[in-house]
């Protein structure tokens, strides 16, 4: 399957980066980061029966997700035309892993462009942070919404960002800090 | 020329660049105008009525010229209550009429003040800077702006920008006088028209060049002014300060836009990594921002010693 030599797990290292969340997940906890019980994948929906066969597997994985550790699921689609895989699960680890294997279906299927990010709401003194990780560049970044408001908490991202930093691996160009607005984790 | 927005923060990207272009071209294809004219034989009267007359326009459509080259629009209290409110509350205090308000359509933090007096003034900010802002640091840059038009900044900074305008004419008339001076307006060589038309031409440009960084300077005490105005309006000059640390800082760098827009875009504009930051350096005068906030802070402690 990988197009550029080596095995698939070497070849996957910059795609596993979404792991350390669940790594550092109790150590955020330690700092007052406490998870939502949800997350969300997004990816831009293609046509054509090789995508719908990757939605239908995904949705296979996402079943057996939920028989083996009660990882309920739900597929939402957004404003934007975005597909969200959304996920909730009071095991942060079953949550994390839950989306990094519908991530893996995408990128070994040749889909990995369509991948956008993986998000995972906290909340930190009473404030929404959602951790956002972009498949393009393997990093996380912080996106603190303040409620009601189009506007976001930049001190409070930068804060954090420094914080987590020697725990997760965090985007370093803050010009790719792009806002999510409007994740629709309502749904689940 | 007249068209010299009050900005507030010097060192910011597309929307400085593209103001003094649009500055820049509007001079040179006056120059180049006038020049011609020149060139033709036309009576001087008659050129420095029809430079008048030029003058005249961007004088006074100043501020919808400026509204058109920053893609911005003028709100009501209805579309934009709480800017509304703010200055109402300010030009109250300032004892000073209300200016018509606008927004920007742009993501990039900013603000800016213009109109030749105080009942054609406008005071516009971006979108970038509304939300990125809070409530007392946006009353602070709105303090600041409202400054420059009690100040008249606009007019001083026109009337400085003409007379750059004047200088450029003379040194092109001096320059024609003494290349055709002796000759009686015989123009027997067609060349040495078209050659000394060029050198006129450079001249006007180099000299309203200079005069430009001499407006900027002077432009660089009436900012400080207004911080000092704007710092006694809002008796909060540490929100100024902030609102300025937080606007030309790192934190400025962080976007607004959504990622599934700007993923949309980038599918459809091949140059989409270029922003207009990489240019803002070229046209930055950078009135050391440390400096500001500096003054803005120690007049904070002289403010708090008062009360």
């Amino acid at each position: 399957m990988p197009l550029f030599g080596g095995g698939k797990g070497k070849s996957a290292s910059g795609d596993d980066a979404i792991l350390s969340i669940a790594v550092a997940e109790p150590t955020l906890t330690t700092m007052q980061m406490f998870t939502t019980g949800r997350a969300g994948l997004t990816y831009k929906p293609a046509s054509g029966e090789a995508f719908e066969e990757l939605e239908h597997e995904v949705r296979g994985l996402l079943h057996s997700g939920q028989q083996a550790t009660g990882t309920r699921y739900t597929v939402e689609t957004d404003e934007y035309g975005y597909r969200w895989v959304l996920v909730a699960d009071d095991q942060f680890e079953d949550m994390a892993m839950g989306l990094y294997v519908v991530g893996q279906s995408f990128i070994e299927r040749g889909g990995k462009d369509l991948l956008l990010a993986a998000v995972f709401p906290f909340t930190y003194q009473g404030q929404e942070v959602h951790w956002i990780f972009t498949y393009k560049r393997g990093a996380f970044y912080p996106f603190a919404p303040v409620p009601e408001t189009q506007r976001r908490n930049n001190e409070l991202e930068m804060e954090l960002a420094a914080k987590v930093a020697e725990h997760l691996p965090v985007e370093k160009r803050l010009e790719q800090w792009y806002a999510l607005w409007g994740a629709p984790f309502d749904a689940i | 020329m007249s068209m010299n927005p009050r900005w507030t923060y010097r060192r910011d990207g597309g929307l400085q660049v593209r103001m003094y272009f649009t500055m820049f071209m509007l001079a040179a294809l006056y120059l180049f105008f006038v020049t011609v004219m020149f060139g033709l034989g036309m009576p001087i009267e008659f050129v420095i009525i029809i430079a008048a007359v030029m003058l005249g326009i961007q004088y006074f459509a100043s501020d919808k010229l400026v509204l058109r080259a920053m893609n911005a629009k003028v709100v009501t209290p209805e579309e934009e209550p709480k800017l509304h409110a703010m200055i109402d509350r300010l030009v109250e205090r300032a004892g000073m009429q209300k200016p018509k308000v606008a927004v920007a359509m742009t993501n990039i933090p900013n603000a800016f003040a213009t109109g030749r007096n105080q009942a054609n003034a406008l005071v516009c900010v971006t979108q970038g800077i509304m939300q990125r802002l809070d409530d007392d640091e946006l009353e602070g840059v709105l303090g600041h702006e409202l400054m420059h038009i009690k100040n008249n900044d606009v007019r001083v900074m026109t009337m400085a920008s003409f007379f750059a305008t004047v200088a450029a004419m003379l040194m092109n008339m001096l320059m024609w006088m003494s290349l055709f001076g002796g000759m009686g307006r015989h123009r027997e060589g067609g060349g040495n028209f078209a050659a000394a038309l060029m050198i006129a031409y450079l001249v006007s440009i180099l000299v309203y060049f200079i005069a430009t960084l001499l407006i900027l300077a002077l432009s660089r005490y009436r900012e400080y002014a207004a911080d000092h105005g704007g710092a006694h309006l809002t008796g909060a000059p540490s929100k100024l300060a902030s609102a300025l640390q937080k606007i030309s800082g790192v934190i400025s760098r962080i976007p607004t836009d959504d990622l599934r827009k700007v993923e949309t875009a980038n599918a459809f504009f091949i140059v989409s990594a270029l922003k207009g930051e990489s240019l803002a350096g070229l046209f930055a005068s950078h009135p050391p921002m440390d400096k500001r906030v500096a003054r803005l802070h120690e007049l904070a402690r002289e403010l708090e010693g008062r009360r």
